[in-house]
């Protein structure tokens, strides 16, 4: 990362409060960034939310990938696939296009974790809405569901990009964070919010 | 396993990028990597800071054209009688300004790095469309996008430095979206597959100052 202080050299290290702040790893980057420049450049008001939570390097890929797998990439697919019949038909062209592109990430992370060695986990036949009771029952509420879980997936793969030391795992992770941010501004499209609503992917 | 070492925005990271991304074979396959970025830059110092010259590049050259199609793509005019969805230009009008906020981060992540700053608020004329109809505007803004996404998508396999790559990855998540907004307001589909990668091809094109 980009020393702590001014004057020391770059190095790999990642794990200080400091370190974040000046490595523009979250939301401040540009901000954090200045903080030990010599030169500043503006703050644009967002310092506040430069993030304070170190980012772990990926010690372990095959239980990073499988982590996601179980708690991220099937339990959404598993979601479309659930809430499919409550979405408006004038969207589930859209919606069933994101699901598809959910099991094409399964099948690469699983590919992935098989030529690394692994054994990927298995797929369960059910998962839980986290966090969300009542289920959805109306099209908003599950649209409003759906965009909350992609970006809870930008924010994992984030995290994965931002803490694997092979590149091409940095690149798959990036990959599908960004086609996971292209859901997210669909649907907050059709929500009627501004899909592209922060400057920074934060963790 | 270390990261790589190679040049900036390398002929052969652009190539990794269309490859993984399954894109056309690509213009600057066939270029030197000479021609994607200035030769004082390969000859300034290490492969990151030469990655990092060439997405301040990018970030500089969008600055540039949405200035110049600015009126094209204002939603009150534009917006009537075009295909583009009046949602997507309004949110088009807040684009200059992100990439604004990226093109200074950046900067001062090539400052930490030791690099020198290219001229800021340069002039592109090469990558202006034909003509400012908001179709063409569109068209090229879109190019830009997918530009952009490329050169940051083929950095996040080159840069050496921890710091660096989460950087580029804040910055990329955001640029997917606006692939996505800027690419449904030009009539293209607004996801661009499972792994978004970008376009290598655009992202040459905009580093040799072409359109």
């Amino acid at each position: 990362m980009i020393s702590a202080r001014m004057g020391e050299p770059l190095d790999n290290t990642r794990t200080t409060r400091r370190g974040l702040l000046l490595l523009g790893a979250s939301a401040g980057a540009g901000l954090a960034l200045a903080a030990c420049s010599p030169d500043p450049i503006p703050d644009h008001g967002i310092s506040a939310k430069a993030g304070m939570t170190p980012i772990p390097t990926v010690t372990d890929p095959v239980a990073a990938l499988n982590d996601v797998l179980d708690t991220v990439v099937h339990p959404l697919a598993f979601a479309y696939a659930a809430l499919a019949s409550v979405v408006d038909a004038s969207l589930t062209g859209l919606t069933s296009a994101i699901l598809a592109e959910h099991r094409a990430h399964a099948t690469k992370l699983v590919a992935t974790v098989t030529a690394q060695g692994g054994t990927p986990v298995a797929e369960k036949s059910k998962y839980a809405f986290s966090g969300t009771d009542p289920v959805p029952s109306t099209s908003k509420d599950a649209l409003t569901l759906l965009q909350k879980l992609e970006d809870g997936a930008v924010k994992r793969f984030y995290l994965l990009a931002a803490g694997a030391t092979m590149p091409e795992l940095v690149q798959l992770a990036a990959a599908i964070m960004a086609a996971d941010s292209q859901h997210s501004a669909a649907l907050l499209d059709r929500l009627g919010q501004p899909p592209v609503p922060d400057v920074f992917v934060s963790a | 396993m270390a990261r790589a070492a190679s040049g900036s925005i390398s002929r052969r990271a652009l190539l990794r990028s269309a490859a993984a991304g399954g894109g056309a074979t690509i213009a600057a396959a066939t270029l030197p990597l000479g021609a994607l970025v200035p030769r004082r830059v390969l000859a300034m110092t290490t492969p990151d800071v030469a990655t990092l010259t060439d997405l301040v590049t990018l970030e500089d050259t969008a600055v540039y054209l949405y200035g110049k199609l600015a009126a094209a793509i204002a939603p009150p005019s534009a917006a009537a009688g075009a295909t583009a969805p009046p949602s997507a230009l309004e949110e088009m009008a807040g684009f200059p300004m992100q990439h604004s906020f990226h093109r200074d981060a950046l900067v001062q992540a090539l400052k930490l790095a030791g690099g020198v700053v290219p001229p800021l608020d340069a002039e592109h004329p090469g990558v202006l469309p034909a003509s400012t109809a908001t179709a063409d505007a569109l068209n090229a803004l879109a190019r830009l996008e997918s530009g952009i996404t490329g050169g940051q998508y083929a950095a996040l396999g080159s840069l050496s430095k921890a710091g660096l790559v989460s950087l580029v990855a804040s910055l990329y998540g955001v640029a997917a979206r606006r692939q996505a907004v800027v690419s449904r307001a030009a009539g293209r589909g607004e996801l661009q597959g499972p792994l978004v990668t970008g376009d290598a091809a655009a992202t040459a094109a905009l580093l040799a100052g072409k359109a």
